[in-house]
Protein backbone atom coordinates (compact mmCIF):
# COMPACT_ATOMS: atom_id res chain seq x y z
CA UNK A 1 0.00 0.00 0.00
CA UNK A 2 1.20 3.16 -0.74
CA UNK A 3 0.74 5.46 2.19
CA UNK A 4 1.97 8.57 -0.19
CA UNK A 5 -0.86 8.00 -2.29
CA UNK A 6 -2.24 11.62 -3.39
CA UNK A 7 -5.54 12.66 -2.27
CA UNK A 8 -7.64 12.83 -5.37
CA UNK A 9 -7.66 17.07 -5.31
CA UNK A 10 -4.04 16.97 -4.98
CA UNK A 11 -3.70 15.19 -8.27
CA UNK A 12 -3.70 18.90 -10.21
CA UNK A 13 -0.38 19.53 -8.74
CA UNK A 14 2.68 19.68 -11.20
CA UNK A 15 6.31 20.74 -10.52
CA UNK A 16 6.66 23.45 -12.52
CA UNK A 17 10.33 25.33 -11.65
CA UNK A 18 12.66 25.93 -8.65
CA UNK A 19 13.80 29.65 -8.50
CA UNK A 20 17.14 31.07 -8.04
CA UNK A 21 18.47 34.44 -6.50
CA UNK A 22 20.96 35.55 -8.93
CA UNK A 23 23.11 38.94 -9.02
CA UNK A 24 23.12 38.88 -13.00
CA UNK A 25 21.03 37.31 -14.86
CA UNK A 26 23.20 37.07 -18.08
CA UNK A 27 25.41 36.01 -15.78
CA UNK A 28 24.01 33.30 -13.95
CA UNK A 29 22.20 31.69 -17.07
CA UNK A 30 25.98 31.84 -18.92
CA UNK A 31 27.03 29.50 -16.08
CA UNK A 32 23.98 27.24 -16.03
CA UNK A 33 23.92 26.76 -19.73
CA UNK A 34 27.76 26.17 -19.53
CA UNK A 35 28.01 24.05 -16.88
CA UNK A 36 25.05 21.90 -16.61
CA UNK A 37 23.55 22.55 -20.30
CA UNK A 38 20.54 24.68 -19.47
CA UNK A 39 18.76 26.61 -22.81
CA UNK A 40 17.08 29.60 -22.31
CA UNK A 41 12.98 29.08 -22.71
CA UNK A 42 12.49 32.78 -22.44
CA UNK A 43 13.58 36.38 -22.56
CA UNK A 44 14.11 38.28 -19.72
CA UNK A 45 10.65 39.36 -18.17
CA UNK A 46 9.56 42.21 -15.67
CA UNK A 47 7.38 41.70 -13.51
CA UNK A 48 6.39 44.69 -11.73
CA UNK A 49 4.26 42.77 -9.28
CA UNK A 50 7.00 41.19 -7.39
CA UNK A 51 9.78 43.66 -8.41
CA UNK A 52 11.15 40.94 -10.20
CA UNK A 53 13.14 40.75 -13.83
CA UNK A 54 13.50 36.74 -14.13
CA UNK A 55 14.39 34.33 -16.72
CA UNK A 56 13.30 30.95 -17.45
CA UNK A 57 15.85 28.19 -18.69
CA UNK A 58 15.36 24.54 -18.91
CA UNK A 59 17.47 21.18 -19.90
CA UNK A 60 16.64 19.99 -22.76
CA UNK A 61 13.98 17.34 -23.12
CA UNK A 62 12.47 18.65 -19.42
CA UNK A 63 9.05 19.67 -18.76
CA UNK A 64 9.81 21.72 -15.39
CA UNK A 65 12.12 25.02 -15.36
CA UNK A 66 14.78 27.39 -13.65
CA UNK A 67 13.99 30.36 -12.70
CA UNK A 68 16.40 32.83 -12.30
CA UNK A 69 15.16 36.09 -10.08
CA UNK A 70 16.98 39.32 -9.39
CA UNK A 71 15.33 42.32 -7.90
CA UNK A 72 14.47 45.08 -10.60
CA UNK A 73 15.72 47.85 -8.57
CA UNK A 74 17.02 48.98 -5.59
CA UNK A 75 13.44 49.32 -3.87
CA UNK A 76 12.18 46.13 -4.54
CA UNK A 77 11.27 43.53 -1.58
CA UNK A 78 13.55 41.41 -3.32
CA UNK A 79 16.94 43.42 -2.66
CA UNK A 80 16.99 42.55 0.95
CA UNK A 81 16.57 38.76 0.26
CA UNK A 82 19.62 39.40 -2.19
CA UNK A 83 21.50 40.72 0.76
CA UNK A 84 20.67 37.32 2.62
CA UNK A 85 22.56 35.72 -0.23
CA UNK A 86 22.63 34.07 -3.64
CA UNK A 87 21.34 30.78 -4.49
CA UNK A 88 17.85 28.47 -4.08
CA UNK A 89 14.63 30.87 -3.33
CA UNK A 90 11.35 29.13 -3.69
CA UNK A 91 10.03 26.11 -5.73
CA UNK A 92 7.27 26.52 -7.62
CA UNK A 93 3.72 24.02 -8.44
CA UNK A 94 1.15 24.90 -10.99
CA UNK A 95 -2.46 23.98 -9.61
CA UNK A 96 -5.99 24.02 -11.50
CA UNK A 97 -7.31 24.87 -7.98
CA UNK A 98 -5.26 27.62 -6.94
CA UNK A 99 -7.56 28.29 -3.65
CA UNK A 100 -7.61 24.56 -2.64
CA UNK A 101 -4.07 24.31 -3.03
CA UNK A 102 -3.49 27.57 -0.79
CA UNK A 103 -5.77 26.13 1.17
CA UNK A 104 -4.65 22.69 1.50
CA UNK A 105 -1.04 23.89 2.38
CA UNK A 106 -2.57 26.00 4.98
CA UNK A 107 -4.24 23.04 6.59
CA UNK A 108 -0.41 21.56 6.81
CA UNK A 109 0.92 24.60 8.65
CA UNK A 110 2.41 26.10 5.66
CA UNK A 111 1.84 30.14 6.12
CA UNK A 112 0.27 32.25 3.48
CA UNK A 113 2.15 35.59 2.50
CA UNK A 114 0.59 36.15 -0.81
CA UNK A 115 -2.91 35.17 -1.65
CA UNK A 116 -3.46 34.64 -5.13
CA UNK A 117 -2.67 37.72 -7.01
CA UNK A 118 -2.17 38.20 -11.22
CA UNK A 119 1.39 37.84 -12.43
CA UNK A 120 2.84 39.32 -15.38
CA UNK A 121 5.64 36.37 -15.80
CA UNK A 122 2.83 34.24 -15.89
CA UNK A 123 0.82 36.10 -18.25
CA UNK A 124 -1.53 37.53 -15.23
CA UNK A 125 -2.19 33.83 -14.28
CA UNK A 126 -2.70 34.15 -10.45
CA UNK A 127 0.10 33.19 -8.28
CA UNK A 128 0.24 32.65 -4.35
CA UNK A 129 3.34 32.80 -2.14
CA UNK A 130 3.25 30.83 1.20
CA UNK A 131 6.17 29.21 3.62
CA UNK A 132 6.07 25.48 4.22
CA UNK A 133 6.56 24.24 7.77
CA UNK A 134 10.26 23.48 6.88
CA UNK A 135 10.75 26.95 5.95
CA UNK A 136 10.74 26.49 1.83
CA UNK A 137 9.25 29.18 0.08
CA UNK A 138 6.41 28.11 -2.20
CA UNK A 139 4.95 29.44 -5.32
CA UNK A 140 1.82 28.20 -6.84
CA UNK A 141 0.85 29.50 -10.58
CA UNK A 142 -3.08 29.05 -11.92
CA UNK A 143 -3.28 26.08 -14.54
CA UNK A 144 -5.80 26.28 -17.35
CA UNK A 145 -7.02 23.14 -16.64
CA UNK A 146 -5.18 20.13 -19.02
CA UNK A 147 -3.26 22.93 -20.72
CA UNK A 148 0.36 22.97 -19.55
CA UNK A 149 2.11 26.23 -18.39
CA UNK A 150 5.09 25.40 -21.46
CA UNK A 151 7.03 28.49 -21.60
CA UNK A 152 6.53 28.76 -25.28
CA UNK A 153 3.52 30.34 -23.71
CA UNK A 154 5.50 32.88 -21.89
CA UNK A 155 7.65 33.92 -23.82
CA UNK A 156 8.49 37.17 -25.10
CA UNK A 157 5.49 38.48 -22.29
CA UNK A 158 7.23 41.72 -21.12
CA UNK A 159 10.21 40.61 -22.78
CA UNK A 160 12.73 43.36 -21.88
CA UNK A 161 15.28 41.59 -24.11
CA UNK A 162 13.29 41.85 -27.28
CA UNK A 163 12.62 38.05 -27.80
CA UNK A 164 16.42 36.88 -27.96
CA UNK A 165 15.99 33.65 -26.03
CA UNK A 166 19.59 32.77 -26.34
CA UNK A 167 21.47 31.99 -23.49
CA UNK B 1 -0.57 31.79 27.80
CA UNK B 2 1.94 34.31 29.32
CA UNK B 3 4.74 31.87 29.88
CA UNK B 4 4.61 29.69 26.61
CA UNK B 5 4.42 32.95 24.68
CA UNK B 6 7.53 34.25 26.35
CA UNK B 7 9.25 31.28 25.79
CA UNK B 8 8.48 31.43 21.92
CA UNK B 9 9.31 35.01 21.59
CA UNK B 10 12.66 34.47 22.99
CA UNK B 11 13.16 30.83 20.44
CA UNK B 12 12.10 33.22 17.74
CA UNK B 13 14.02 35.83 18.33
CA UNK B 14 17.27 33.72 19.59
CA UNK B 15 18.07 36.34 22.19
CA UNK B 16 17.19 34.12 25.36
CA UNK B 17 17.93 37.37 27.83
CA UNK B 18 14.97 39.11 25.51
CA UNK B 19 13.05 41.50 28.30
CA UNK B 20 9.20 41.37 27.32
CA UNK B 21 6.71 43.80 27.71
CA UNK B 22 3.60 44.52 25.49
CA UNK B 23 5.08 47.59 24.15
CA UNK B 24 7.46 45.05 22.55
CA UNK B 25 7.00 45.27 18.72
CA UNK B 26 8.63 45.47 14.84
CA UNK B 27 9.01 49.79 15.86
CA UNK B 28 10.96 48.88 19.08
CA UNK B 29 12.91 45.36 18.07
CA UNK B 30 15.66 45.51 15.49
CA UNK B 31 15.13 41.77 15.43
CA UNK B 32 12.06 41.65 14.69
CA UNK B 33 12.31 41.85 10.75
CA UNK B 34 10.01 40.87 7.92
CA UNK B 35 11.50 37.33 8.42
CA UNK B 36 11.51 37.02 12.24
CA UNK B 37 7.47 37.89 11.38
CA UNK B 38 7.07 34.90 9.34
CA UNK B 39 9.00 32.25 11.40
CA UNK B 40 7.03 33.75 14.47
CA UNK B 41 3.16 33.62 13.06
CA UNK B 42 4.37 30.18 11.91
CA UNK B 43 5.91 29.35 15.59
CA UNK B 44 2.59 30.88 17.10
CA UNK B 45 0.01 28.43 14.86
CA UNK B 46 2.03 25.51 15.72
CA UNK B 47 2.66 25.97 19.53
CA UNK B 48 -1.44 27.16 19.61
CA UNK B 49 -2.97 24.76 16.99
CA UNK B 50 -4.41 27.53 15.23
CA UNK B 51 -4.79 29.60 12.04
CA UNK B 52 -4.33 33.36 11.86
CA UNK B 53 -6.03 34.85 8.95
CA UNK B 54 -4.07 36.80 6.06
CA UNK B 55 -5.38 39.92 7.63
CA UNK B 56 -4.47 39.08 10.99
CA UNK B 57 -0.74 38.15 10.33
CA UNK B 58 -0.61 42.09 9.50
CA UNK B 59 -1.46 43.70 12.44
CA UNK B 60 0.01 41.00 14.75
CA UNK B 61 3.17 43.62 14.75
CA UNK B 62 3.25 43.73 18.55
CA UNK B 63 3.15 41.65 21.51
CA UNK B 64 0.09 43.55 22.71
CA UNK B 65 -1.40 42.13 19.56
CA UNK B 66 -0.48 38.95 19.32
CA UNK B 67 -1.70 38.37 23.30
CA UNK B 68 -4.91 39.71 22.10
CA UNK B 69 -5.50 37.71 19.30
CA UNK B 70 -4.16 34.92 21.20
CA UNK B 71 -6.86 35.52 24.39
CA UNK B 72 -9.78 35.46 21.98
CA UNK B 73 -8.50 32.37 20.37
CA UNK B 74 -7.96 30.43 23.30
Amino acid sequence: MNELAPKTEHRSVEFHHFGVMVRDLSIAAQYYATSLGYEARSGIIHDPVQGALVQFLALPRTRHYLELITPDSFQSVLTNSLKRGTGLHHICFSTVAIEESVQSLRNGGALLLQAPVAASAFRNRRIAWLMDRTRTLLELVERDGARELELSFLTGVGNEAGGNNSV
Amino acid sequence: MRVRLNRLLRDVFNDPGLYITDELSTSTYAGWNSLAQVNLIMALEEEFGIQFTTEEVTALNSVAAIREALRMRI
